[in-house]
């Protein structure tokens, strides 16, 4: 294991955050950073959190080609009265399962960069609202201190795909097998401010919010903000 | 030893304090923020019993199995066994894809015939399937997953594997899991008496395990849906291996050795094998040979007294020694088989 001083390589400000964290945004010149195998990888980011912002919090944005190689649906309801075996087999109803053509095509995802439950639904939601996003704060006296990001670059990726599942399950048929892959994915992330409340979390100006209890570590990263102010 | 010697603050070189899962701290000599490079794998749990206090938990719970052996064993002196096992974390997002069966309930009167001859009627259900209706379940977990880094059985302690989860409710570290007071593993700092049982496991073989742990707790989000397909995202995962103490107490009685595995952190007795409970049923024997003891000498009376002449008066009497006799040979013969009858935890 090696251990290095934790400041931003452009600066050289110290970083800090939650004791779990895998990813870092400088408050004096606004790089982020990311944890890996190699050390501190640095992280595009969009500063949509004004520098006074009361909660600010880091979402994974990421854009990549889409490749369905296999789609695979179901009617809502098939009459039939043989039981059916517990893992899918296409051969299982003849007749009853349409397989589309693959395709392709370019999508930008919008997920928290920290653990909450319900995870790629959200994301779904959220990727929906990525035209109502606040505006890109291009120079700032000071950027707000970002803490609570713990997935990293690698991690995104996985669950961008997860997401582009959970679109596919929201198209108005009934999935029974699905098959995809992403390419050209180039990650960034976005800091939104965001708004607690007794039981929610509202995200900037989607309109969406996500329960306090359903993020692990929410509790921590309040504990910790409160320390910092 | 050597790994553990970067573990002080590059800037002041003081001593970092890590606690489990940390990827940064700040030095609490300088404040510098330190960023630590691959996570810290190896971690122990420390002893909050001592020999003593392990002795204690072995006597009453001998006391409570095999009341009175406990002053007849030889007790060994206790050995603290710093046990590996592999704690491995993650979080696994998803989706299931499956169709639920949809059972349409029907209700028939039919003919019944009742006790006097006549006919009544009874309503009853039917059950037939209908059809299959298309279900989406959204999957979001986290997921804590232990087992053993070395072959236990020796040490009088079953392997734990992706099915035996359920078999750690009595060990602290199945319960806390990564709650518990982690320390970086350091052998120079263990108690005299430790012994560090070293990992013989690999972590490929507790990946295979654990993918498979995954993906069996996840059909659970689609339980009763048939033509299940599953879509999971396996991500922060994290593999540590915890050296977690157990003391084990080996007692000899006639001649036997027998062993009781006790948890370090909480005291309680997690596995061992006790001696068949011989007392109760000395008691029993003791109460026969009191009963047959005073009832000799009025058998005897009546035998002499000219009684037995009487009617139907000897045929009662041997009827009543005879049952009496069974009865004794009954009880004598569970004895002799429960006091040859370990018992196990």
């Amino acid at each position: 294991m090696k251990v290095t001083r934790l400041v931003c390589s452009r600066c050289g400000a110290p970083l800090s955050g939650l004791r779990t964290d895998r990813l870092f945004i400088c408050r004096n010149c606004g790089t982020s950073w990311a944890d890996s195998a190699e050390g501190l990888e640095q992280v595009e980011v969009e500063h949509r959190a004004p520098g006074m912002s009361e909660l600010p919090l880091p979402f994974w944005k990421l854009r990549a080609s889409v490749h369905v190689l296999k789609r695979t649906v179901r009617n809502e309801f098939t009459s039939t009265i043989l039981r059916l075996g517990s893992k899918f087999d296409s051969e299982a109803m003849p007749g009853k399962l349409r397989a589309s053509e693959g395709s392709s095509e370019r999508r930008t995802f919008l997920f928290p960069a920290f653990y909450v439950n319900g995870l790629p639904g959200l994301g779904v939601s959220l990727s929906r609202c990525i035209s109502s996003l606040p505006p890109l704060i291009e120079e700032s006296s000071g950027f707000p201190y970002v803490c609570g990001g713990s997935i990293v670059p690698s991690d995104a990726r996985v669950l961008g795909r997860c997401v582009a599942v959970g679109q596919e399950t929201e198209k108005s048929d009934w999935l029974a097998e699905i098959e995809l892959v992403l390419s050209s994915v180039k990650a960034s992330l976005v800091i939104l401010p965001c708004r607690s409340e007794v039981e929610k979390v509202h995200i900037a100006e989607t309109g969406l919010s996500f329960f306090r209890r359903s993020a692990p570590r929410w509790a921590t990263l309040m504990e910790h903000r409160s320390s910092i102010t | 030893m050597s790994d553990l010697l970067t573990l002080s603050c590059p800037s002041c070189a003081g001593l970092l304090q890590i606690s489990e899962g940390s990827t940064n701290t700040v030095c609490s000599h300088c404040d510098t923020p330190i960023l630590l490079h691959g996570v810290v794998n190896r971690y122990i749990v420390d002893s909050t019993v001592d020999s003593t206090s392990a002795l204690r938990s072995v006597r009453k719970k001998l006391e409570e199995n095999s009341g009175g052996v406990f002053s007849m064993c030889r007790v060994r002196k206790p050995f603290l066994a710093y046990v590996p096992f592999w704690l491995l974390s993650s979080r696994v997002d998803g989706y299931v894809f499956g169709v639920k069966p949809v059972i349409k309930e029907k209700k028939i009167r039919s003919v019944t015939e009742r006790d006097d001859g006549g006919q009544g009627f009874a309503v009853r259900t039917i059950k037939h399937r209908k059809g299959v209706r298309a279900e989406e379940h959204q999957i979001s977990n986290g997921i804590n997953m232990i087992v053993s880094a070395a072959r236990l059985e020796p040490l009088g302690i079953p392997s734990l594997g992706i099915n035996s989860q359920m078999g750690l409710a009595g060990m602290a570290l199945g319960r806390k899991g990564s709650r518990l007071p982690l320390r970086v593993f350091d052998s120079s700092n263990l108690p005299a008496e430790a012994h560090v049982v070293d990992p013989s496991i690999p972590i490929v073989a507790v990946r295979e395990e654990a993918e498979e742990f995954v993906s069996k707790l996840c059909e659970g989000a689609g339980a009763g849906l048939e033509q299940r397909y599953m879509y999971l995202a396996v991500t922060g995962t994290r593999e540590r291996m915890v050296h977690y103490p157990l003391w084990i107490v080996d007692y000899v009685l006639n001649r036997r050795v027998f062993r009781i595995v006790v948890d370090g952190c909480t005291g309680e007795v997690l596995k061992g094998t006790f001696p068949a409970d011989s007392e109760h049923w000395k008691k029993i024997c003791r109460l026969l040979g009191s009963i047959w003891a005073g009832l000799t000498p009025v058998f005897l009376l009546i035998l002499f007294s000219g009684l037995l002449r009487m009617g139907p008066f000897p045929i009662y009497f041997l009827l009543v020694i005879w049952g009496m006799g069974a009865v004794s040979v009954r009880f004598l013969k569970m004895a002799e088989k429960s006091a040859g009858m370990d018992s196990y935890i």
